[in-house]
């Protein structure tokens, strides 16, 4: 990273931190916090998906048990925020390890097919374990997050805490993928048994990024049922898993920048195309279709086909 | 008890083995995970139930439904899937799940999405034997499975076509070489598997209930057998889809109905876990 | 008969054939030689259609087949059999010669040519049910010849035939292949096993690269030095 893309970076996130007194409109900030909260299921899903290679179908499943375990713990316990906030994430964490433990042995149609089964059967037990979870009436009544006192009772508020979590998520994402581990990732999703042959640990390795984006997933999971105040089954719906790879997959999997970009365009987008609202999820279909066809490498790589095609005419006149 | 259910699981799993062995054609022919088969179920079913009304008689109705069910089958592999032989999974999997919501949502803006069900052909008296008490569209849909699948396996047996089917699907550089047109298997193939599951469509929507979601549960189930029975076994996936019919079905009786889907997943977990070739597959194919 | 002239091709990214050139009169043995990854197999595939050319011609017949599909020229008289046999293992061997004569129309003929087909391969006889992942490594290897054969072929393309066979097999293999020739057949093979192919072909074409090394009557280059040392390991 040189000091010119250093100080874009930076100029940025004053862009970020101002933008509450910039727009001044409450429905374009929810658009946004939901946006953030997207940005980092979609994060927390690249991690196996753009740099493992191994597509997974599971990842709202780890959103709503994170939702879930926050609105049972304040329910039944009655216990603080931060508490709540870090043991969604653990315990989410913890299903993901022992899922991952039986599943990730396989690769290909096994595995998709065993994340599919996985978010349907979660989908039903929190349908039909009312006495634990209250069915499809869901909880209510979660309260608005208190952390020592102080009280996130305005959008603002939450705007900035989701600002600071998805930096601070991204930052990490950065530090792992240009570590060691993030090599390792991409040796395995590039040519795994070469990955093998060199001594790298796929299984292991495919684990914790699988592991560390349900851990995400299950913090946003958190802030999500403070911040709607709401959950019901519907988080463990199939449609969620389409949304989030559309996000993806047009943002540019295997890059840090473009589940970001993908999250917040796909976010404001449908907003914005109100009138085809029954159009939305056949339009979905159709992004992905067109999506994967044409740019496989997300919407950034308009830019590089744009200048590769350049080339290529420079090339030949 | 016993019987009862036992009967009630295979009449579910003519309509399993139906829909999976299409499934299986259209993956170990054209290595195609397709998310999108459920939907020709789904769109089988739509159909059937919208000419049977137009033509207010079943029979007709059905037979009109197959055939639309072809000449989309025969479209949609020229245009698309034709292009998916051989990519890799990744790319495969997000194709079809967009086709498969793209399909589903439009089902459900053209016909709404209220539930509904294929009006039968037959009169609403059961046939009673002892203490079993049959529906007569559940003996229809089981009898009809059973055709479909012994012409389905004539067809692949004793024909010069089917022969070069199988010869296709297990090993596809020495079709070529004997000089089968690759391509013309593939469409006929690709427009075989899903037809079939159309019909699976127009025959269990007489008894269930039809609606746009339905073709999602049903891939599930699908890619559950598919893989338990061991990936390129056509006669495998359609004695899995039996025996799933009556697990589930013993299941419900027994032990849980809200939890009856989860039982294929479970197998599916186990024969991942013990046997990962599946139970008729082999080892390294 | 075949006129392969400067061909190259690309295969799974890597230019595979450079430029090679060869001839095929009618009832010839002629011999590719050349060590593993030399572009022997490839040349077939481009022969047969089921590789694309980059650059080139191939004729057969006085007619440029470069464009046809592997339909055409299996119709047009072609037959390939491939490397390492790639029969259809779970197909009986009865269904393995049905469909080797695949493009055939008159069903009478072809079970007259099945017929010659177990007395041609004594070996194979009594297994017409059996199937073919069954069969031992030398009667897969008959199999796959006599699937060739039941095309009817002008041309007989084979690719490495005595791969993973037996010394006395490999003998019998190649006993065949003359007898084929004697019937009026014309023959082009590829082998790893260059003493062999020299002893059995007439003429002989060294492949190195993707680019004909050298080339000549079989009898002569068993003499030559380089042949010698390289591929005889003398």
């Amino acid at each position: 990273m040189n000091i010119n893309s250093n100080i874009k970076y930076i100029i940025g996130i004053l862009l970020l931190i101002l933008l509450p007194f910039l727009i001044n409109n409450e429905y374009l900030l929810h658009l946004l916090i939901m946006g953030g909260i997207y940005t980092l299921l979609v994060s927390g899903l690249n991690l196996i998906v753009g740099y493992i290679g191994q597509l997974s179908l599971c990842h709202p499943a780890f959103f709503g048990i994170g939702a879930y375990t926050t609105g049972l713990l304040f329910k039944r316990l009655s216990t603080p925020f931060l508490l709540n906030f870090l043991l969604a994430g653990i315990i989410t964490a913890i299903i993901s390890i022992g899922f991952g433990y039986i599943t990730l042995r396989v690769r290909g149609s096994a595995f998709i097919i065993m994340t599919v089964s996985f978010l349907h059967i979660m989908h039903l037990l929190v349908l039909n374990e009312v006495d634990f979870t209250m069915g499809q009436k869901g909880i209510s009544g979660i309260p608005n997050i208190n952390i020592l006192g102080y009280n996130f009772n305005t959008k603002t508020s939450y705007y900035y805490l989701i600002l600071i979590l998805c930096l601070f998520t991204l930052f990490i994402i950065y530090r792992l993928v240009n570590s060691e581990i993030g090599r390792a990732w991409k040796a395995i999703r590039d040519n795994e048994n070469l990955a093998k042959s060199i001594g790298i640990n796929v299984f292991k390795f495919s684990n914790f990024a699988f592991v560390s984006g349900a851990f995400i997933a299950g913090l946003a999971g958190s802030i999500y049922a403070y911040y709607i105040n709401y959950i019901s089954p519907d988080l463990f719906l199939f449609s969620i898993t389409t949304t989030l790879l559309v996000m993806l997959i047009m943002g540019g999997k295997g890059t840090i920048l473009g589940p970001v970009i993908g999250a917040i365009i796909f976010t404001l987008l449908p907003e914005y195309l109100r009138f085809i609202s029954e159009w939305r999820m056949p339009v979905f279909g159709v992004i992905l279709i067109l999506g994967i066809l044409f740019f496989p490498r997300g919407l950034f790589s308009i830019k590089e086909i744009l200048s590769m095609k350049m080339k290529k005419k420079e090339v030949s006149s | 008890m016993f019987l009862q259910l036992l009967i009630n699981g295979l009449v579910v799993g003519s309509g399993y083995a139906l829909i999976a062995v299409g499934h299986t054609i259209i993956f170990g022919m054209m290595k195609i995970v397709n998310f999108a088969h459920g939907e020709l179920y789904m769109i089988g079913a739509f159909f059937t139930f919208s000419f049977v009304l137009l033509f207010n008689n079943y029979y007709i109705g059905f037979l009109v439904a197959m055939v639309i069910c072809i000449l989309i089958a025969i479209f949609s592999e020229k245009v698309l899937f034709h292009r998916l032989i051989d990519e890799d999974i990744m790319t495969t999997t997000l194709i079809t799940i967009g086709i498969s919501i793209f399909l589903m949502n439009i089902v459900q803006i053209l016909w709404g999405a209220n539930p509904r069900t294929i009006p039968q052909p037959f009169s609403e008296k059961p046939v009673i034997i002892g203490d079993i008490f049959i529906t007569k569209p559940r003996i229809f849909i089981f009898f009809t499975a059973i055709v479909i699948i012994g012409v389905l396996h004539w067809f692949i047996k004793y024909t010069k076509t089917g022969k070069a089917f199988r010869a296709t699907f297990q090993n596809r550089q020495a079709a070529l070489l004997v000089g089968i047109n690759i391509n013309y298997i593939y469409t006929l193939s690709y427009t075989i598997g899903a037809t079939v599951a159309g019909a699976a469509g127009g025959l269990l929507g007489m008894i269930y209930v039809i609606e746009p979601t339905m073709g999602v549960a049903a891939v599930g189930k699908a890619f559950a057998i598919v893989i338990t029975a061991g990936k390129k076994s056509i006669y495998g996936a359609i004695f899995i889809a039996y025996g799933l019919g009556v697990i589930e079905s013993l299941g419900s009786g027994y032990i849980s109905s809200q939890y009856k889907d989860v039982f294929a997943f479970i197998i599916l977990i186990l024969v991942l876990l013990f046997k990962p070739e599946g139970i008729f597959g082999k080892k390294g194919a | 008969m075949l006129k392969v002239e400067n061909i190259a091709v690309n295969y799974e990214e890597t230019r595979a054939l450079k430029d090679i050139s060869l001839e095929i009169k009618e009832g010839e043995i002629v011999s590719i030689i050349g060590s593993n990854g030399a572009g022997k197999s490839t040349t077939l595939k481009a022969i047969s259609g089921i590789v694309g050319l980059q650059s080139g011609n191939i004729e057969f017949k006085d007619k440029k087949i470069n464009n046809l599909s592997p339909e055409e020229i299996v119709k047009a008289g072609i037959s390939h059999c491939p490397e390492g046999r790639q029969l259809w293992p779970d197909m009986t061997v009865l269904e393995n010669l049905e469909m080797g004569a695949f493009i055939r129309e008159n069903s009478e003929s072809i079970q007259k040519d099945i017929q010659e087909t177990f007395d041609l391969f004594p070996i194979l006889k009594g297994k017409e049910k059996q199937t073919a992942g069954s069969l031992s490594g030398g009667e897969q290897q008959a199999l796959a010849v006599a699937r060739a054969l039941m095309s009817n072929p002008q041309l007989l393309l084979f690719d490495e035939p005595s791969l993973g066979l037996a010394p006395q097999l490999i003998k019998d293999i190649f006993n065949k292949i003359q007898l084929l020739r004697d019937e009026g057949k014309t023959i082009l093979l590829v082998e790893q096993n260059a003493n062999i192919a020299l002893k059995t072909s007439d003429r002989t074409y060294v492949i190195e690269k993707g680019e004909v090394v050298l080339h000549g009557k079989s009898e002569e280059l068993i003499e030559n030095q380089e042949v010698k040392e390289i591929y005889l390991g003398m």
